[in-house]
């Protein structure tokens, strides 16, 4: 929470005398459950899918990858089959490009060849929201940002980009906004989504924010994805940023306890999401915002 | 029971009460001999008998005695006794004032019974401390403060080493009642709970009861932390003040007119600016302009004896957390925060046998948080106003009617209006104005209240009575409606003036003591309470941006109810008095917040409300000799608290944030000369419960903890020692100034307790997972002067 940082100064004044140390921990109670990351789009591509375990908290290494299982979609059109890779374990690929239809429900179904949480069969159903139609987008360069309170990236540069819509999104249904340099290594982590929500308020009107870059220069091309998402995935990775961004909450001990981010995979306890978004994707080259 | 047996118990008890005849009643104020200060709760009895009384908060005490020759005795710790022989044949007014004992002298006064009234009275689970006994113990950074001290007794958790919430008995922080001369503070905490905002030097005594909270009293669940101000020297003008290595402290008091009226103004402001400096050298941190932080208090207190049967008291807190920083180029930002309150108050003698006072008060709790950013150019300014508060409007009216010696009838009545409004925001980001405002809440909380004090016998005590309370939502308002999932699916308008909401509870009070001998007695006690306004935020340890909010159509007041019992012995001539208590609470309808919720200004909080019920039970005991050359206690106790809140991510009960089973306290003050005097705490308590980590996983692009419930590990214990020695100057009449020395090292063998414990990732191996502890001090010696004149 952006005010309870204020907050925290007059304590980060007083905390001089303050040190902070590591210290041996032991986790109980490790169990070990299915991690499931994927999504299925109403872009014509091979979707992904990916399945790995959770991971004892302090071993230092990578978590392992589930190989071997039966990976489909359901829906009213038919039965979507997915392939395992070959060269990154643990990632299943649709055989086939396909799209998705706005308005269908699709049911994610994992068999797993060994049970996880003594379970073998996991589900995931969402349904694909209407998304926008986005005529183009603005990048505008702002001068240098001198509010980075929470940006350790300070020497980042501020790009206002602004969204024009032919059908605004008056329903209230929330939209994940991703921006990535084009032609660079896209950036997928959940730290760069942003979200909004649809409404009446944005009738016949653009949305504008600001938005962060380092390396970024004049006449570069940005790119921009927005995704039609669910509450439950919009709750889901407000839930996970909170969960692996509070380490300051947790020095000063202002928040409530951390808690896990609830996804939607169903069949025994699991950890993940399964999204179904419509896409729409735009580009614009920045330009100079500055009035100097 | 059948509610007849209960009215015939009831009748019989009354009827046992009222069967005497030919007495008469001395009645009269109790003051201390050196400064005119009202006494409260001295013993006064009849000597060779169990007839006696204690005198109230406003040190006015009723007895009602046979006729003919008595010999009355005016008992009080660290006070020598009085004793008169009178020959009474009609009700007389004794104003009596008492001397201080000079300190290193084991009392030696021929007062026969009645120095038992920890084995006698009906209070149980009550701690008393006064101001004296507060300096004594500086519990941080050479300051003494009274809720840190409080800390150091059975029963009372502390919420980290940095807080001065507490949770007593198991309930949450927002739980207990906080009385300054009757005025409830809201928000306790100086600097983020390093002092609270009660200044030693203008209180004269508080009194804790966890629980069987009188029937006068109701709107929490917990407790009733009771503080009386200063009235001041009505003898003569004097002067104390103290400097110390954060603060200084700075009280004046003395007669407006002598032994009619005084006055007492204490002031204190710390110098945390200085700390600043230093925070500035270290990060070698030119950017910051002007960076002042700080907090001032002001406790002033003016009183006038208009007769005999007539008082009035005028008293107001006023203090202030003030914080900003300016970074130039229109970057900066302001913090402030603060509490006022303002007592008024007329006691009124009807007769010997009736005492009343009649209160009217206002109490104040707000912030205001302001930021500005500016990017160079008016496109890209981000500023914004959030601004907050809690008012209470108070009437209060209270009587005691001291019928005989063996029945006190209390009654009265009390309405608050609460007017709280928990947020408005306004500012412009980019192009764009926002203008919120979260909707202001008003509401009415009155209660009436019968109690009796009544003995029966040599050998039972009892005190029962009833309260009732009654709330109601008041319009204006914008009310949202929920449906069962927590979804908020429309609001409800309110006229002004409109009562759209009625809660009402029947809150009955009992308690009793049976004296076994002399120096034993048994004591058991009920209590139901209920609360109707609660604090709106999801964090343990709380900050200044907390906000309360009431009961609505939506949220249903909570209640509690509380069964405890204990043995009462004192040895050695009452020269050292103990106690044991084991209690069961249970709590409903508490409110809780939903994981990852955010109640700061969010309009639609409903939606993460989520509500249950909470039970504690535990054992406390507590050894106490509270008076000679040493001095001091040894507390322990063993709790449970836990919580079944639905919504969390953990079926049944969990332990609550306030569980932490073994909590040992020893506390030792020693005169070893008359100048010099040394003390010493110890505190050892099991560490807090926390979430840890389970497991970690990945997902998009980020490793993340698993946690497998709620508060299901624990921090590592923590066990602290804290030294002080005070150095008298030598005390000599034509000085005008005496001065003491006071030295103190906290937590002085550097223990590294765990104030905080989280987890983190490596930034070069994002792999690597390890568990850090936080120390917000280790070792932390200061020095501090104080003066009197």
């Amino acid at each position: 929470m952006k005010y309870i940082h204020f907050v925290l100064f007059p304590l980060l004044a007083i905390l001089l005398f303050s040190c902070m140390e590591e210290v041996e921990w032991e986790t109980e109670d490790y169990k070990e459950l299915l991690v499931v990351e994927g999504s299925f789009t109403d872009e014509y591509k091979k979707h992904k899918i990916k399945l790995t375990k959770t991971a004892d908290y302090f071993s230092g290494e990578t978590t392992p990858p589930v190989e071997g299982a039966n990976v489909t979609i359901t829906s009213e059109t038919g039965t979507i089959t997915f392939d395992e890779s070959t060269d990154n374990p643990g990632v299943y690929r649709t055989e086939e490009m396909v799209a998705g239809l706005v308005g269908n429900e699709y049911t994610l179904n994992i068999l797993l060849s060994k049970p996880i949480n003594d379970e073998t069969e996991y589900t995931a159903t969402e349904k694909m929201e209407p998304g926008v139609d986005l005529d183009s987008i603005q990048a505008d360069l702002s001068d240098n940002p001198v509010y980075t309170e929470d940006r350790p990236d300070m020497d980042s540069l501020m790009v206002d980009v602004s969204l024009f819509w032919s059908r605004p999104p008056v329903n209230d249904n929330y939209y994940r906004v991703q921006l990535y340099l084009k032609d660079s290594i896209r950036n997928s982590t959940i730290d760069n989504f942003s979200f909004y929500e649809g409404g009446e308020e944005l009738e016949g009107t653009s949305v504008s924010n600001f938005y962060f870059f380092k390396n970024l220069q004049l006449k570069d091309t940005l790119v921009l994805e927005n995704c039609s998402v669910s509450d439950q995935y919009y709750e889901y990775i407000s839930g996970l940023k909170k969960i692996t961004n509070q380490e300051d909450d947790q020095f000063f001990d202002m928040s409530g306890p951390p808690a896990n981010a609830e996804g939607n995979i169903e069949g025994a306890e699991a950890i993940g999401f399964f999204r179904v978004s419509s896409v729409s994707k735009r580009s614009a080259v920045v330009r100079d915002g500055r009035y100097e | 029971m059948p509610k007849r047996t209960i009215i015939t118990i009831i009748a019989f008890l009354l009827l046992a009460g009222f069967a005497n005849s030919q007495e008469i009643t001395i009645n009269g104020h109790v003051k201390d001999e050196s400064n005119g200060e009202v006494l409260i709760g001295v013993n006064v009895y009849l000597k060779g008998t169990s007839v006696g009384t204690a005198s109230n908060s406003y040190g006015f005490y009723s007895l009602t005695v046979p006729e003919g020759r008595q010999t009355v005795v005016f008992s009080y710790l660290g006070f020598k006794s009085k004793e008169f022989d009178l020959y009474m044949k009609s009700d007389t007014t004794i104003n009596i004032e008492l001397v201080p004992q000079s300190k290193d002298i084991e009392e030696v006064v021929v007062s026969a019974r009645k120095k038992d009234e920890n084995i006698r009275s009906t209070n149980m689970s009550v701690e008393k401390l006064d101001s004296r006994t507060i300096d004594k113990i500086p519990v941080l950074m050479g300051e003494a403060d009274m809720l840190k001290t409080l800390q150091l007794t059975p029963g009372v958790k502390s919420m980290g080493s940095m807080s001065t919430g507490m949770s007593i008995r198991g309930g949450g922080r927002d739980q207990n009642m906080l009385l300054l001369d009757e005025a409830p503070v809201y928000s306790a905490e100086h600097l983020s709970g390093l002092f609270s905002v009660f200044n030693n030097d203008a209180v004269k005594n508080v009194e804790l009861y966890k629980a069987n909270i009188p029937p006068r009293y109701g709107g929490r669940l917990s407790s009733l932390i009771d503080i009386r101000m200063k009235d001041g020297n009505s003898k003569k003008f004097t002067g104390t003040g103290g400097i110390g290595l954060i603060s200084s402290r700075l009280t004046l008091e003395g007669p407006i007119v002598k032994d009619k009226s005084s006055f007492i103004i204490s002031g204190r402001r710390t110098y945390t600016d200085l700390a600043v400096d230093l925070f500035k050298e270290i990060n070698n941190d030119d950017d910051i302009q002007d960076f002042p932080l700080y907090f001032y208090d002001l406790n002033m207190k003016a009183n006038y004896r208009i007769d005999n049967n007539n008082r009035l008291y005028a008293s107001g807190y006023f203090g202030r957390d003030k914080y900003s920083y300016n970074m130039g180029g229109g970057n900066s930002s302001e913090f402030d925060w603060g509490n006022y309150t303002t007592t008024l108050r007329w006691n009124h003698v009807f007769n010997q046998k009736l005492f009343s006072n009649f209160t009217l008060l206002v109490s104040n709790y707000d912030y205001l948080l302001k930021n500005q950013f500016s990017a160079g150019e008016e496109k890209n300014t981000y500023s914004f106003e959030y601004n907050a508060f809690v008012k209470d409007y108070s009437f209060k009216t209270d009587f005691g009617y001291y019928i005989n010696d063996l029945n006190t009838i209390r009654f009265g009545l009390q309405s608050t209006y609460h007017d709280f409004n928990i947020g408005t925001v306004n500012g412009i980001e980019g192009s764009r104005e926002f203008d919120v405002k979260l909707p202001k809440t008003k509401s009415i909380e009155s209660g009436i209240y019968l109690s009796n004090e009544q003995k029966l016998g040599e050998n039972w005590s009892f005190n029962y009575g009833m309260r009732y309370s009654l709330f109601q939502n008041i319009g204006d308002a914008t009310v949202n409606v929920v449906d069962e999932n927590y979804n908020v699916i429309g609001e409800e308008n309110y006229d002004s003036g409109e009562i759209y909401q009625t809660y009402h509870n029947l809150e009955p009070r009992f308690a009793m003591t049976y004296v076994l001998s002399d120096d034993q007695s048994i004591k058991a006690s009920y209590s139901r309470t209920s609360q109707y306004i609660f604090i709106a935020s999801n964090s343990r340890r709380g900050n200044p941006l907390d906000v309360w909010m009431s009961a609505n159509p939506n949220i249903k007041p909570q209640t509690g109810d509380q069964y405890s019992t204990g043995y009462y012995r004192n040895f050695f001539d009452n020269k050292i008095e103990t106690s044991f208590d084991i209690y069961y609470k249970e709590m409903q309808n508490l409110v809780a917040f939903d994981e990852h919720s955010e109640p700061q200004f969010n309009p639609d909080i409903e939606e993460d409300l989520r509500f249950g019920r909470g039970r504690a039970y535990g054992a406390e005991l507590m050894i106490k000799k509270p008076k000679g050359r040493l001095s001091g206690w040894i507390s322990y106790s063993y709790s449970t608290s836990e919580l079944n809140i639905d919504g969390i991510q953990h079926k049944g009960w969990y332990p609550s944030p306030f569980d932490r089973p073994h909590d040992l306290n020893i506390v030792a003050m020693y005169d070893l000369t008359d100048r010099i005097s040394i003390s010493a705490n110890w505190s050892y308590k099991t560490g807090r419960p926390l979430n840890a980590p389970a497991a970690r996983y990945e997902y998009g692009g980020v490793i993340a903890p698993y946690y497998s419930g709620r508060n299901q590990d624990r921090m590592p214990d923590y066990h602290q020692l804290d030294l002080n020695i005070t150095i008298k100057n030598k005390e000599n009449a034509s000085q005008l100034i005496n001065g003491e020395w006071v030295i103190s090292v906290n937590n002085a063998y550097a223990r590294k307790n765990a104030d905080a414990l989280f987890f983190r990732q490596e930034e070069y191996n994002s792999y690597e997972t390890k568990a850090m502890k936080v120390s917000y001090y280790t070792i932390f010696p200061s020095v501090s002067y104080n003066f009197k004149f």
